[in-house]
């Protein structure tokens, strides 16, 4: 009765699979686990070193590099002209804080509505309502990017929905330009804000909010004591994307942004119409720095411990 | 009593969807009473437990706390306050900020909550341990802080929530006896919802029985247990063998459904004592419990019951398989509705 059962089959003797050259691969694998690990690494790690990291540095490279004003190609004169240029002229400056700006603004209207709409998800709606809610934020994901943007085009546009609905009230839509770029991207990036904040809300326990309501917190202390530290690795989540995105994105501006220039409406006038693939990757290094002091910035409040 | 209830229930009754989680719940509770809620998991205790809090509405009845009504009133303005069963200790806050909690929501300066926050943990012996976060604790040590935290905004009435069902038997027969002394030391009102009939039994003044969304009975620890109202009640709290009307008339001589506890019966050699009813049978099962035997008895008149043996002196044998006879004690035979 306390016999211990083998219930493998003992196959060290005579294996009845015989010793093919497959299985003597296999079992050379099974013993060398670096072989193994090398093998499962090398393409994604090909991938990354060459299309990552060498297109960073490529694009790093470039903005030291000068274009024959003649005939437009690129030298490869070492120098730092373009970055003096980019930190020196003051319409990057006032670019650079548009963009910025923008981006910020995004963010703060994106975590702003996503906020309510995160927590119905996750605490109050019903599993069905939940269930149907997630599928509405994704729904707009699945759609192209362009046609959003040519949605929002013409909601914006002149006698468009937005007029039509703001006229009874006194107001205009306020057209193409600055304004509508941030509403369009607000709109575009809000899914990549509402999901992280919803996942992080899912995971602070209904307990929680019952405890500190018992303690005698209204209903804004316990937002702001408990809920909010809990889900602020979510809100920082989302917000990474609705600030990078927005540092980044060029097509929706130029759809609805007017004259409306930003970086990334800079960096593809340089890459296309005016053929200077060095200034554009110096332009194109603003927003990577932004981000990265963002990132330091958010990594020193300790938020990301928790991720 | 004269004094005005802790808690008055009238007429409580819990509808989810189409289920009668709660069914009409009459109930006056003793200022600085040790009450517990008993009954099997469903039968409403908890829900009625979450209602007293604030954390459900009634579908209809009213809640009072002494002597106002409460029933509509939010949980943050009840002088209640809860032990949950899975602690909800505030994970992003140390110890001392988890039991300061409550004063800090209710505005007091920081100086003298940390202080009373201290006085609480001292009361729950966790002196010390202030700095550190709820994971680097114990599941006991977990449960005291959720027992300061409750206990330092003063309620007047303080709910447990099957507080001590995820700890091990040693950890919580230490925190029983730790819970009736606080009790006792602050005189406050607990409430107590457990799915335990031996911690219902050893802690309280008083015990409500749940079954199906009611309280099947109310009574003190010895009330319940030695005259239990139903054939529900004589085998949720502790075992009984339960005997049908008719199973009565037949096997007993005995009018009515009745039932008997396993300890009033005994297993006898030779006659059996006077006043005593004789049944013989063959003994099918033995449990050896330690201080005691339980053993299961097929009855010759057709019905299988359990008899409980002290392993003192004068233990009998009883071998698998030999005939027996047990002798019940008429006394102790108790009728049910």
């Amino acid at each position: 009765m306390t016999t211990v059962s083998s219930s493998a089959p003992d196959r060290v003797g005579g294996s009845p699979v015989g010793d093919s050259l497959a299985r003597r691969g296999s079992s050379y694998l099974y013993r060398h686990a670096k072989v193994r690990l090398a093998l499962l690494l090398s393409a994604p790690l090909f991938w990354l070193g060459l299309v990552y990291i060498a297109a960073l540095v490529a694009l790093l490279i470039t903005a030291f590099w000068t274009v024959d004003s003649f005939t437009g190609e690129i030298l490869i004169e070492w120098n730092i002209d373009n970055v003096t240029k980019v930190l020196g002229d003051a319409l990057y400056h006032a670019v650079t804080l548009r963009t910025l700006g923008a981006a910020i603004l995004v963010t703060i209207i994106d975590v702003a509505i996503a906020l309510p709409i995160a927590f119905v998800m996750a605490k109050i709606a019903s599993r069905g309502v939940q269930r149907a809610l997630v599928i509405a934020i994704l729904m707009p994901l699945w759609a192209s990017y362009l046609v959003k943007a040519y949605a929002w085009r013409s909601i914006l546009a002149q006698d468009g929905i937005l007029d039509w609905l703001l006229g009874p009230i006194g107001g205009s839509s306020p057209g193409y330009g600055f304004e509508g770029s941030v509403m369009t991207l607000a709109y575009l990036w809000l899914p990549f804000v509402i999901l992280p904040i919803f996942t992080a809300l899912e995971r602070v326990p209904d307990t929680l909010l019952d405890a500190s309501s018992d303690l005698g917190a209204r209903t804004s202390s316990t937002f702001r004591f408990i809920v909010l530290p809990l889900i602020v690795p979510g809100i920082i989540a989302g917000s990474i994307f609705s600030f990078s995105l927005t540092l980044g994105d060029y097509i929706a501006v130029k759809i609805v942004g007017g004259a409306t220039q930003m970086l990334g409406t800079l960096v593809y006038s340089n890459v296309g119409v005016a053929n200077n693939l060095p200034l554009a990757a110096a332009i194109s290094l603003i927003p990577l720095t932004i981000i990265f002091i963002y990132l330091a910035a958010v990594r020193r409040t300790g938020a990301l411990d928790n991720l | 009593m004269s004094t005005q209830p802790a808690i008055r229930l009238t007429g409580l009754t819990k509808t989810f969807g189409h289920v009668n989680a709660v069914n009409g719940v009459n109930l006056d509770i003793a200022p600085g009473e040790f009450f517990s809620m008993l009954g099997p998991s469903g039968s409403g205790k908890t829900t009625v437990l979450r209602m007293i809090a604030g954390f459900e509405t009634p579908t209809s009845g009213t809640v009072e706390l002494f002597g106002n009504d409460v029933t509509t009133v939010a949980p943050f303005d009840r002088d209640v306050n809860t032990v949950f069963q899975d602690y909800a200790l505030f994970p992003h806050m140390s110890v001392l900020d988890n039991v300061a909690y409550g004063l800090r929501v209710r505005g007091v300066k920081t100086d003298a909550r940390l202080a009373a926050a201290r006085e609480a943990l001292a009361l729950v012996r966790l002196e010390g341990y202030g700095d550190r976060k709820p994971t680097q604790l114990s599941g006991g040590q977990r449960q005291r802080v959720a027992l300061a935290r409750a206990l330092v905004v003063e309620p007047k009435v303080l709910l447990l929530d099957e507080p001590l069902g995820a700890l091990d038997l040693k950890l919580r027969e230490q925190m029983q006896v730790e819970l009736k002394e606080i009790q006792r030391r602050l005189g406050i009102t607990f409430i107590f919802v457990t799915h335990d009939q031996e911690e219902a039994l050893t802690l309280s003044d008083r015990i409500a029985v749940f079954n199906e969304g009611q309280i099947v009975q109310l009574g003190t620890a010895e009330d319940v247990y030695r005259r239990p109202a139903s054939s529900f009640v004589a085998n949720f709290v502790g075992t009984s063998a339960v005997f049908s009307a008719e199973e009565a008339k037949k096997i007993l001589g005995h009018s009515g459904a009745c039932s008997i506890r396993p300890e009033h019966m005994d297993i006898v050699s030779g006659k059996t004592p006077a006043g005593t009813i004789a049944l013989t049978g063959t003994v099918a099962e033995t449990i050896f419990l330690g201080a005691s035997t339980r053993i299961i008895v097929d009855l010759a008149a057709g019905k299988r019951i359990a008899v409980l043996e002290q392993n003192d002196l004068n233990r009998k044998h009883t071998a698998l398989g030999s005939s027996v006879t047990v002798a019940v004690h008429p006394q102790f035979l108790t009728p049910l509705s």
